[in-house]
């Protein structure tokens, strides 16, 4: 309709006059009618359906509120497109202030919320610019989506074919096409500015960050590490998390809880070894890939204190879709207290032998014919080390005491085909391998589901 | 008519229907075995998402034993199968298909590399899916990352990979093909600016294969010695870049994005101007938006990569937007083609609305991952497989079947059935909005991609019981489509040459159209040849009451482009090559095409004196009829039967089949050829630019 109005204006067109209809109907208009109403009706229904609860939360919320005054520009004229550029560049940078007052955000973190428009409430200052951008891009979006769906319905209700003379043959028009031209191109300016704006923002890393945190991803599984060593930042520096001052190595697949002090601003710094992962959580609204050979490092400032699921979000392999983490963010003088007490338990765990000693479980072998081997988690065996007596069948009691991931025993090079690779065992689960007769040597043992997971079995 | 050129052929080598169709070398016969093995793949790869759908609908393992690295399998060889084998092979199948009629061509420029082409499509096909077989197919996704790809065991990766080498040699040879057959077998008049926007976005769809696909193979044999003889290109601990595949991988990648949907912009370009009755709007917007895509395509590959932390975020972020603005050209000039037409609801136009009501959503998606930090959030969502879902199957996929619908009766002579086509298309569209909406919302709550599980505790069950309904109902569509193609092959074949009323050269023939496609071509003298030879002196009788806003303020384009308001067709004749040859009434031949194929257009002042056209063997038994004078009152274009060469077959076949159904144009052609006779054929025009 504005298109048409548009024309008018433009080319000092009368307007059309109004057609007599002819009763026959189009079955097939109709059809594409009802089609696409239902497709703008899903999407309506869909925007008030998000946009309601922020709206009914009382507090304004400044992710929600914020760029309808955009989308009021954006849905008065199509010619006018443009002119939102002034408005949404300002707000952004201003509700950091305002919410950095009112931190109350509408969603309980760690509730998790239903499926909506928009992202989950963010909960770090970096998100909520993200959130702001989203915002911007949807309000945007939501109207070109509604005035071009609407010009589609209506040329489909208006044109359709109601007799058979030819109607005007329009080859172009090159004022209309330079206007849907420009138009776009703006747009396009104004949200590039936009973003670039939150790139910096966001990606922003400062010298010295309040506190520094060492993720470490592998197959399946995460490393967290506080008081790492300052070479873990360049990329040949990382070794072994357990090299930091504190850490902590998943279990399961609820994985490694992260603490974080709310207010500070913490790098996170992410180290990986075997294939691509990436550190996500959803309410950070953010990602950043673990690739190995590289430390990949951003910053977040924590404003809501909850706990926060995280996942990790780069295919990995078999148990990618198992490769979870929580975020818990408490208040710094919480956060002091709790590391006070893991440090104390860490020291308390290392002073105390360890019961099931490596050198246990290869006894067996010698003794008879079976070798005890168990898995606890994903990164390695109890033991990397167990013994078998040569030449002679044996058998492998498997203990998977893993309560996420599965794990068998497989021996390389232990048949004439190649691997010894016996079923797998799921968690929690216990089995026996028959084992062939193997001529002395030394053999590697390994997890199939975790080729992480390896040992020497020494045969003699 | 029978000719004497055909004595010796006349008693066909006695061969099997099979063997022909295995040996043929006819573009138009390989063209249906590429869109029905590329079909056959459509289904193996729905039947494969529809086992992903149904183990996501509830959290929990129902299908896939968590352990066995099923699931990733399934949804590696969805993504891989619908790409390579059935959306590439299926666009260049109606490329291949639809491009020499368009042109007016006999043949593609290499009938046997086209053969070629197409016979490693299925053995790379059987290559990819033998991995099942053979101990577990491709598990690394469709993209298949390194490192996770180089270390991935079995055989499937490594038949993944010399599966995909093989079908990018095809593209490449079929690119290459293409690109020869455009430039160098159009038809005389079919200039580059004339030629249907089809072809059009074939072009530079060939042109980005042949600059995409190289960097593909290269990565694939990277990945392929790494993976076999010790390589390190993607391993970090060997001193190679665990980055350095999504880099070569995405340049590839993104190009093929828009590989797979130029031609779906092409086939939507021909669709609907003909039931919308009208010309496309803005036809050099369009191709310069066609141009500007290909080009732009290359410059936005790490889009992908915004979360590795090394890629330039603004500058790919800036690109990446830049490619909307011609898209949006496109949706724009699409509605305008639409605008005060006379729109008539075949199923085949309700795709193509269908398609633009779609694909805006996954082109709007677009803005969304350009932005790169609300991208930190959405990458590796299931938003992005909605994002892709909606380009590439509310895109591509309603391009293909708007294709089949509207050039079903070319190539089989017979109509699809409307009922069960408006049946197809509802189930169609509601199946994928319900199968692929939900996915965005799902993505921006934080579900990733790729996982066969998820807490019951993330509320994310009831949206993917929706998604699974609406890839059901997507399944359920294709039933009513699959009966219709049965019941109507069983049909007589009646449709005729031009049953849609269409603009472009493919309906100028018979349906399905002869070994060498043409018999006699009409002059082209705009992108709508047929619609000039049909409508020609209606539009230029009226063309004052018909008068567009343009031409009433007197645009200079209009002018050029309506070769109508110009009954002797001399408005464009200056930038016609021929125009020399149309002057002085002689004639113009085609060597290029090896059609043969002779136009003459009477030169208007002293067209009843023409002298008579000594007749060529292509039409010995033409009554040598005194050659009628042109009808300058009218201006109908004359036209001479051609020698009738067709390079793939090597036969040499009648010129006009009297008991052929034909529609009342081709008829009115051959009438007019007969009478015209055939002229003197030694004048050679320049090569159409």
């Amino acid at each position: 309709m504005e298109l048409l109005r548009l024309k008018h204006a433009l080319f000092g067109l009368p307007p059309r006059p109004r057609r007599v209809r002819a009763r026959r109907h189009r079955a097939a208009a109709a059809l594409g009618g009802i089609a696409m109403s239902a497709l703008l009706a899903l999407l309506l229904a869909g925007t008030t359906m998000a946009v309601e609860p922020s709206a009914s939360a009382g507090e304004p919320s400044p992710s929600a509120a914020e760029p309808s005054p955009s989308a009021g520009e954006q849905s008065a004229s199509p010619s006018t497109r443009g002119s939102p550029a002034s408005s949404p560049v300002t707000s952004p940078s201003v509700s950091p202030d305002e919410s950095g007052d009112l931190p109350g955000q509408v969603l309980s973190p760690g509730e998790a919320a239903p499926p909506g428009f928009f992202p989950p409430a963010p909960v770090t200052e970096q998100g909520r610019d993200i959130n702001n951008l989203y915002s911007i891009v949807f309000w945007i979006a939501a109207a070109i989506f509604i005035f071009v769906e609407a010009l589609i319905l209506w040329a489909v209700l208006r044109y359709r074919r109601l007799d058979d003379t030819l109607p005007a043959q329009t080859h172009g028009n090159r004022i209309a096409e330079f206007i849907w031209t420009l138009i776009p191109a703006v747009i396009v300016v104004f949200l590039f500015v936009a973003s670039t704006t939150v790139i910096y923002r966001v990606e922003a890393k400062s010298e010295n960050p309040d506190l520094t945190v060492d993720v470490y991803g592998f197959q399946w599984q995460w490393s967290f590490g506080y008081d790492c060593p300052q070479e873990f930042g360049s990329a040949g520096g990382f070794t072994r998390v357990e090299d930091c001052g504190l850490s902590f190595t998943g279990q399961g697949a609820q994985g490694p809880e992260m603490v974080l002090p709310v207010g500070q601003l913490v790098q996170i710094r992410l180290h990986g070894s075997d294939v691509n992962h990436a550190f996500y959580v959803p309410q950070f609204l953010y990602k950043k890939d673990v690739i190995p050979g590289q430390v990949n490092r951003f910053e977040v400032r924590v404003e809501q204190p909850g706990t926060y699921t995280g996942q990790c979000a780069e295919f990995c392999g078999l148990a990618h879709a198992s490769m979870n983490f929580t975020v818990r963010a408490v208040p710094p003088s919480e956060y002091d207290a709790w590391k006070t007490q893991a440090e104390q338990e860490a020291e308390e765990r290392e002073n105390a032998t360890p019961p099931p000693s490596p050198s246990g479980d290869g006894g067996d072998g010698e003794t008879g014919a079976t070798v005890e081997i168990a898995a606890e988690n994903a990164s390695a065996f109890t033991a990397d080390q167990a013994e078998a007596p040569a030449d002679q069948p044996f058998s492998i009691a498997f203990d998977n005491r893993d309560p996420s991931a599965p794990h068998n025993v497989s021996i390389r090079g232990a048949t004439p085909e190649g691997d010894f690779v016996p079923p797998i065992a799921d968690p929690g689960q216990q089995a026996s391998y028959e084992v062939p007769p193997l001529a002395a040597g030394e053999y590697e043992f390994y997890c199939v589901v975790h080729p992480n997971m390896q040992g020497t079995l020494t045969v003699r | 008519m029978a000719t004497t050129a055909l004595t010796p052929r006349a008693i066909p080598y006695p061969r099997s229907r099979v063997y022909e169709w295995l040996t043929t070398t006819d573009h138009k016969k390989i063209g249906v075995l590429y869109i029905t093995s590329s079909f056959i793949f459509f289904l193996l790869a729905g039947i494969l998402a529809l086992f992903i759908r149904s183990e996501l609908a509830l959290p929990g393992s129902q299908i896939f034993d968590p352990t066995s690295g099923l699931y990733n399998q399934v949804f590696t060889m969805h993504g891989t199968t619908m790409i390579f084998l059935f959306v590439m092979p299926m666009l260049t199948g109606f490329g291949n298909y639809i491009v020499p009629l368009q042109i007016g061509a006999a043949d593609m420029a290499f009938p046997r590399i086209n053969a070629l082409s197409f016979w490693m499509i299925p053995l790379s096909g059987i290559l990819l899916f033998s991995g099942f077989f053979l101990g577990g197919a491709a598990a690394a996704g469709w993209t298949s990352y390194a490192p996770l790809s180089a270390r991935e065991v079995g055989p499937g990766q490594d038949l993944w990979i010399v599966g995909l080498i093989l079908n990018g040699t095809s593209s490449i040879l079929g690119g290459i093909n293409f690109i020869a057959t455009i430039f160098k077998l159009r038809a005389p008049g079919m200039t580059l600016m004339r030629m249907p926007l089809f072809v059009w976005n074939v072009l530079v769809t060939s042109l980005l294969l042949l600059f995409a696909v190289p960097v593909l193979t290269s990565a694939l044999i990277m990945l392929f010695i790494d993976r076999n003889y010790g390589g390190g290109f993607f391993n970090p601990a060997a001193g190679g870049n665990a980055i350095l595949w999504q880099h070569v991988f995405w340049f590839f990648g993104h190009p093929e994005v828009y590989i797979m949907i130029l031609p779906a912009f092409g086939i939507i370009s021909e669709v609907l101007p003909v039931f919308s009755r009208k010309p496309l709007f803005g036809y050099r917007a369009f191709v310069m938006a066609t141009v500007a895509i290909g080009a732009l395509g290359f410059g936005v590959w790490a889009h992908h990569m915004f979360t590795t932390g090394s890629v330039y975020l603004p500058f790919f972020a800036f690109t990446t937007f830049l490619i909307s603005v011609p898209t949006g050209v496109k949706m724009f000039n699409w509605i305008a083609t639409m605008w005060r037409g006379r729109l008539q609801f075949t199923t085949a136009m309700l795709f193509a609305v269908g398609f633009l009501a779609t694909f805006l959503i996954g082109g709007l998606d677009g803005a969304f991952a350009a932005a790169a930090p609300v991208d930190f959030h959405l990458q590796d969502t299931y938003w992005v497989v909605s994002h892709l879902h909606y380009v590439l199957f509310g895109g591509s996929a309603f391009g293909v079947f708007a294709a089949t619908y509207y050039w079903f009766p070319k190539i089989f002579g017979v109509r699809l059935d409307e009922g069960f086509g408006k049946i197809h298309f509802t189930l169609h569209f509601l199946g994928t909005q319900l199968a692929f909406f939900p996915m965005h919302l799902l993505g921006l709550d934080g579900m990733p991609r790729r996982i066969q599980d998820y807490s019951p505790a993330a509320g994310w069950q009831d949206m993917n019981v929706l998604s699974t309904i609406g890839a059901f109902m997507i399944a359920i569509s294709i039933l009513p489509f699959l009966w219709n193609v049965f019941i109507s092959l069983r049909k007589p074949r009646d449709a005729g040459d031009d049953p849609w009323d269409a603009f472009t050269l493919e309906w100028a023939t018979t349906s399905p159209p002869p070994p060498h496609n043409f018999d006699a071509l009409p002059p082209i003298r705009s992108e709508r040849p047929l619609f000039d030879l049909k409508y020609g002196e209606l539009m230029g009788g009226h063309a004052g009451q018909h008068a567009t806003p343009a031409e009433a303020a007197g645009y200079p384009t209009e002018a050029d482009r309506e070769a109508q308001s110009d009954p002797q067709g001399r408005a464009d004749l200056p930038t016609n090559p021929t125009v020399a040859d149309v002057e002085a009434g002689t004639t113009a031949r085609s060597e290029a095409g090896g059609s043969g194929v002779i136009v003459v257009r009477p030169a208007d002042s002293e067209a009843p004196g023409q002298p008579a056209a000594p007749a060529t063997e292509a039409a010995p038994e033409t009554p040598a009829a005194p050659e009628t004078p042109a009808t300058p009152e009218t201006g109908e274009p004359k036209l001479v039967p051609p020698v009738t060469h067709a390079p793939g077959e090597g036969e040499v076949t009648s010129a006009a089949d009297a008991s052929r159904p034909s529609a009342e144009v081709t008829e009115r052609v051959r009438r007019q050829a007969r009478q015209k006779g055939t002229p003197p054929s030694d004048a050679r025009p320049e090569e159409p630019r």
